[in-house]
């Protein structure tokens, strides 16, 4: 922030305007300081070049399927923009879920059995929504409070177990998620008390007078509300309250915070209590807003998509909020992706993995960022010498995108003899290889030789494998072999150049 | 890592790309395009690949794609709350000019997402496979029924009379009403059929029937099978979608050293292929004994051409289509170049068709004997 | 310490000696289902086993693998691909532990190399596993949701001597040399950690890894080799659901043995000899569950209690007798201290 303070253009706007400042103004400057600060523009970076990654590396697979990797991320854009209802209903839960597995991971805790929680907290909800006749604006906050208080239980039990017996959180929550499960399941079903006497295991439609009316759009209900809600007030019990710093810093270093005097057990036991009440409110909301009614083994895993959620947004609830929407429009796109593209469903999955990898590793797109900066410096101070490692990493990628295009054309052929699968092999090494030689040379790494050579092997085997039993893709294999052995001269050359120019001086 | 600079790299992603997607959709740069589909299908949640259910649909359309040379696409969700953007999405035709002729439900399950979107178009005609849904409310919609208990009392006949322990089993996907339903035909069927499977104390000390809690997991179905065989049951009725193809894993290791021959009853779609050494290229001797058929393939293949290639809809309680033995829309299946039934099960076996058709005996639908 | 342990084992060998007398001077039928049970436990346990074991040595070195479930796909996809198109078993498994390996190393480079988050790279692994298996699914076998069944699978060692016997015969005459694996992998696994160099250098990475960098042992590439070993063992425990117990790749067959076997590692107290223990109790608990299923029909309405009952069991079990105590420097990444 003070960085961005010492720019010229905001020294000579303050002087003047300081006196009147409004609190708006305020706020704008601490937005741009903030947008212009190194820190944010690092993050930005990062974030943008793991999607980006991330959708290159889903073409790649989607190619490899035999899926148009064009039109598939058209749709996912258009389906995401144009039902914007459709990505924030998807998203409320998600932000629940989310906040709930956040809370606990800040307090050192892995709540990963948040989908019981929410399940529990469902059913209570469903329970007083169908059970009671109450006046409308109490019904459904009844219903939600009940909901809260339920799933809270859920979790607040393993919290006493992991704090005053030791008792892994991560074993019991999810031991106690499949409980959860399977109780609300019989509740509902022909044999518990509150089956509706249809063919599946559900409860009667709930009283209109708990239903959470939409905000806008078909879909899109008051959970929204409530979830956004939960934002601020988890953030402000993380970052405002006595609670939430002693919750952080038994996260941080229990034994410190015994030491300080905070008594972590209860703690432990609060956090996951508190953590189990999100999930419940996410199971109510969803309960009261779109289902209607309580139907055994509802979820689509929200609560697993909610540790996803959490750490995607780094376990603060601003990123929950933006990770879960991410998600949210992630999950309404492909759904637009699927049914006009064709691409089946879990390419949404493959993308959401590849993001959540690549966003793992900041230090990937780091390297890639100091590197590109790196190779751009050479380019312009000596483009002679710049030239043949860049040509090589472009070779790299190349290869890479062709070996892998033609091993999956092989694996679509009618027949499959020892000859294919052995092209196939190879030209699958030559894609590691290519991959490593794409990093070595763009790392301006001398040591890449051998690699070229290997790769040059690789594509002449399966150039061989070709003419002998009859592939026809011989001709583009040969001449990548060619080209890939005479890069191997060249940078064998021009490392013995290099070398001797280092012994010169 | 990720916090607000994450939030803003996301918002410009969106922006930019969205930036794009509504270029795109409020001037539409290729042109309107005509729908060169007449029907969509939404299948259920467990998806395609369960080799019975969803499977059976899909080559419905496929049967009527190849008898009337219509288009079809269809959608996989994988969860209920998705039903409903599928569904309006079909319903809505926001990519095409032309709206679809038929939207297709496959699933009990889709009830409330149906009515929300039938509410709404009201010109376009739905059908649901497997749910009843008021035809006065909706007109727009037709309900495909089928009985699946009197398909499953034929089975269970077979299975009475073929047994040589005197012991069966039953293998379900979850215990709910749905797969009671079969689990009520089929002992009903086998009692019938065979006394020591017949009243409640017979029924509790013969039949065993369990549930694998999931429709995915084959080794569940797997491990109940084992069990119920090792318990002496000959032959299993495998109703648990994916998860039942356990149970064919199963029979296939434990006839190798049984010392009675020991079957495996198919659901849904004729399985007795997939009860041979290599169900690519099926051949005798197979352990399916049979399969419980439930026609969703007719069922679907009926309703496209009732309206799509004849343009006749039903009004009023004609929407209701029931599937049951009088017109052959469940049954069980004969495959005689893979397995020979003995000529006096085939006979008993139509006889028990015969009277329940004429009504002389009604198969229950629920679970009858504990209470 | 050792006293103590000492007498665990004679109790425990006591313990089954009885139980197996007892087991045989009961009725045939009554054999039979012990037998049965006997076999189902072990079968059910294998690939929680050999993934929790797995998860051990990743753990043990101090990245925590909440991936097993992903890898587990991926190793039981790669193995009924390889199976199906090589026509051997034996290469499908190789190609399985290749496959779980990578990911696994996949994984752990971002963990220990680029300091990523253990646990958002594992999910990632999840996610990318599930994804990536299913549409791959599609390409290799032109089917949905499951693929063409394997004629090939895994062969079973069979014993004739002992088949005849009615509760040797169901429990130990027909066994996957998976299972049998599952046990040798204990043993070989309990020596690694406590008995060679390497075992003491990734628990000391786990535990205390400033000490490890300065006796002048790499913490990254320990760290690194015992993610790959975990991937490797989790890839096999799901080629044995695909290709050695089933005989089909489909879509997400795993249904949550990654999370279960991450609790049996937990449950085992980070040890070979206790994930075996953890592992081979949840088998018997899921045995359970069918076996009250089938012999008690009485209680079919009450199925759903018969099948959360194991799941209370573990938590009961858990609350009462196991505090649970993870490598201290788990999730931690090692910075090297800057020389001056």
């Amino acid at each position: 922030m003070n960085e961005a303070k010492d720019t010229p253009g905001q020294v000579n706007d303050s002087p003047a305007t300081s006196e009147y400042q409004s609190k708006i103004g305020k706020f704008i400057n601490a937005l741009i300081a903030r947008i212009t600060s190194k820190e944010f523009r690092n993050q930005f970076y990062w974030s943008f070049g793991s999607i980006l990654l991330a959708l290159v590396v889903a073409a790649v697979i989607m190619l490899m399927g035999g899926y148009d990797p064009g039109t598939a991320i058209l749709y996912l854009a258009v389906g995401a923009l144009s039902q914007m209802d459709q990505v924030f209903w998807y998203a409320s839960p998600l932000i629940l879920t989310g906040l709930s597995v956040a809370l606990a991971f800040r307090c050192g805790l892995f709540n990963i059995g948040a989908e019981g929680q929410l399940y529990m907290g469902a059913m209570a909800a469903a329970l007083v929504a169908y059970l009671f006749s109450l006046p409308i604006l109490l019904h459904p906050l009844l219903s939600l409070l009940a909901g809260v208080l339920v799933g809270g239980f859920w979790a607040f039990v393993p919290g006493l177990l992991k704090a005053y017996r030791g008792a892994h959180e991560v074993v019991t929550t999810m031991m106690l998620s499949y409980v959860a499960i399977l109780f609300t399941s019989w509740l509902v079903g022909p044999n518990g008390p509150y089956w509706d006497g249809s063919m599946v295991p559900q409860t009667p439609e709930f009283y209109d007078s708990a239903i959470l009316p939409n905000i806008f759009g078909n879909y899109l209900h008051f959970g929204f509300i409530v979830a956004i809600l939960a934002v601020f007030g988890v953030d402000y019990l993380i970052n405002r309250t006595v609670l939430g710093y002693e919750m952080r810093a038994v996260g941080h270093n229990i034994d410190a915070a015994e030491y300080a005097g905070i008594d972590s057990k209860k703690k432990v036991a609060i956090a996951l209590g508190i953590s189990g009440g999100l999930s419940g409110l996410a199971g109510s909301t969803e309960m009261l807003g779109t289902y209607h009614r309580f139907i055994g083994n509802w979820s689509p895993g929200l609560g697993w998509d909610g540790i996803t959620v959490a750490v995607l947004g780094n376990n603060s609830p601003w990123g929950v909020l933006a990770g879960a929407i991410f998600f949210g429009a992630l999950k309404a796109g492909g759904n637009t992706m699927h049914a006009i593209a064709h691409v089946p469903i879990e390419m949404v999955k493959v993308i959401q993995g590849l993001i959540v990898l690549f966003i793992a590793a900041p230090r990937i797109i780091q390297w890639l960022i100091n590197h590109g900066n790196a190779n751009k410096e050479e380019i312009v101070k000596k483009p002679v010498k710049a030239m043949p490692n860049l040509l090589g990493a472009f070779f790299g990628l190349a290869s890479v995108f062709l070996a892998l295009g033609i091993a999956r054309s092989i694996f679509t052929m009618a027949t499959v003899s020892p000859w294919t699968l052995i092209s196939a092999l190879s030209l699958f090494l030559v894609a590691v290889a290519s991959v490593l030689v794409f990093i070595t040379q763009y790392s301006r790494d001398p040591r890449c030789s051998p690699l070229l050579l290997l790769i040059a092997v690789g594509w002449s085997t399966a150039a061989i494998t070709f003419l002998v039993g009859s592939g026809g893709l011989e001709l583009t294999s040969i001449i990548m072999a060619v080209i890939a052995f005479v890069f191997w001269i060249v940078m064998y050359m021009l490392g013995k150049n290099t070398l001797r120019d280092g012994e010169g001086p | 890592m990720v916090s607000k600079g994450a939030m803003a790299a996301i918002v410009i992603v969106i922006i930019l790309v969205g930036g794009v997607g509504a270029y795109i959709i409020m001037f539409n740069p290729f042109g309107p395009k005509t729908n060169p589909y007449d029907v969509a299908i939404v299948f259920a949640t467990g998806g395609l690949g369960d080799k019975s259910f969803n499977d059976g649909c899909k080559k419905g359309a496929d049967d009527a794609k190849a008898a009337f040379g219509i288009e079809y696409t269809y959608a996989e969700p994988t969860a209920i709350s998705d039903y409903l953007g599928f569904l309006r999405g079909f319903a809505q035709h926001t990519q095409y000019i032309e709206p679809y002729d038929l939207i297709i439900s496959v699933g009990f399950d889709q009830e409330v997402a149906l009515q929300t979107v039938a509410n709404e178009s009201t010109s376009q005609k739905f059908a649901i496979v497997d749910m009843y849904i008021d035809p006065i409310v909706y007109p727009n919609v037709a309900s495909l029924l089928f009985d699946e208990h009197q398909g499953s009392a034929l089975v269970g006949a077979i299975a009475g009379l073929t047994t040589t322990t005197d012991k069966i089993g039953f293998v379900g996907g979850m215990n709910i009403p749905l797969i009671n339903k079969f689990a009520a035909g089929y002992v009903f069927g086998a009692g019938y059929t065979n006394p020591h499977l017949n009243g409640t104390a017979n029924i509790l000390a013969n039949v065993s029937i369990g549930y694998t809690d999931d429709w995915v997991d084959t080794a569940a179905g797997k491990n109940l099978a084992d069990g119920m065989y090792a318990a002496g049951a000959d032959i299993i009725f495998a109703a648990a979608g994916r998860a039942g193809l356990g149970v064919f894993d199963s029979v296939k290791a434990k006839n190798a050293t049984s010392s009675v021959p020991l079957w495996v009853i198919g659901v849904d779609s004729p399985q007795m292929y997939y009860g041979t050494a290599d169900p690519t290229d099926p051949e005798p001797p197979t352990l399916c004994l049979t399969s419980m058929l439930k026609k969703v393939d007719v069922a679907i293949y009926t309703i496209i051409e009732e309206w799509v290639e004849d343009a006749t809809w039903q009004t009023g309680y004609g929407l209701l289509h029931s599937f049951n033995l009088a017109n052959n829309g469940v049954g069980y299946e004969l495959n005689s170049t893979l397995l020979a039934l003995p000529p006096a099960v085939v006979t008993a076996v139509n006889n028990f068709k015969t009277l329940i058709i004429a009504g002389n005996i009604t198969v229950p639908s629920e679970i009858y004997w504990t209470t | 310490m050792n006293q103590r342990r000492f007498f665990f084992i004679i109790a425990l060998v006591a313990a089954i000696i009885i139980g197996v007398i007892g087991i045989i001077s009961m009725p045939v039928q009554q054999q039979q289902i012990a037998g049965w049970l006997v076999s189902i436990t072990m079968q059910m346990a294998t690939p929680l086993v050999l993934a929790g074991i797995g998860g051990m040595y990743s753990e043990r070195g101090g990245v925590v693998n909440i991936g097993l479930e992903g890898i587990m796909l991926m190793g039981a996809f790669t193995g009924a691909a390889v199976t199906y198109y090589f026509d051997n078993p034996w290469l499908g498994i190789l190609g399985s532990v290749a496959a779980g390996g990578l990911l696994a190393a996949v994984h752990g480079v971002i963990c220990v190399k680029y300091k990523g988050n253990h646990i958002v790279s594992g999910t990632g692994v999840i996610l990318f596993g599930t994804g990536f298996t299913t549409l791959m699914l599609e390409v290799v076998w032109h089917q949905k949701g499951r693929g063409e069944l394997i004629t090939n699978t895994i062969p079973d060692i069979i014993i004739p001597q002992i088949q005849s016997h009615p509760f040797f015969g169901p429990a130990f005459s027909v066994i996957s040399p998976v299972v049998v694996f599952m046990f040798v992998l204990t043993a070989i696994s309990w020596y690694i950690l406590y008995r060679t160099p390497f075992g003491l250098r990734l628990r000391a990475s786990g535990e205390d890894p400033s000490t490890l960098d300065s006796a002048g042992v790499s913490v990254e590439w320990i760290r690194v080799v015992g993610v790959i070993i975990s991937g490797c063992l989790a890839g096999l425990g799901g080629a044995y659901l695909s290709i050695g117990f089933g005989s089909a790749f489909a879509k997400e067959m795993t249904a949550g043995r990654g999370f279960i076997a991450l609790a049996a590692m937990i449950f085992g107290n980070w040890t070979p000899t206790g994930i075996l223990g953890a592992g081979l109790f949840f088998g018997f608990l899921d045995g359970l569950n069918y076996f009250i299923q089938i012999y008690f029909p009485a209680l079919l309405p009450f199925s759903n209690y018969i099948a959360m009952l194991p799941f209370l069991l573990v938590v009961v079990a858990l609350g009462l007798i196991r505090k649970s105590v993870p490598p201290k420097a788990i999730a931690k990444p090692y910075e090297k201290e800057k020389r001056a």
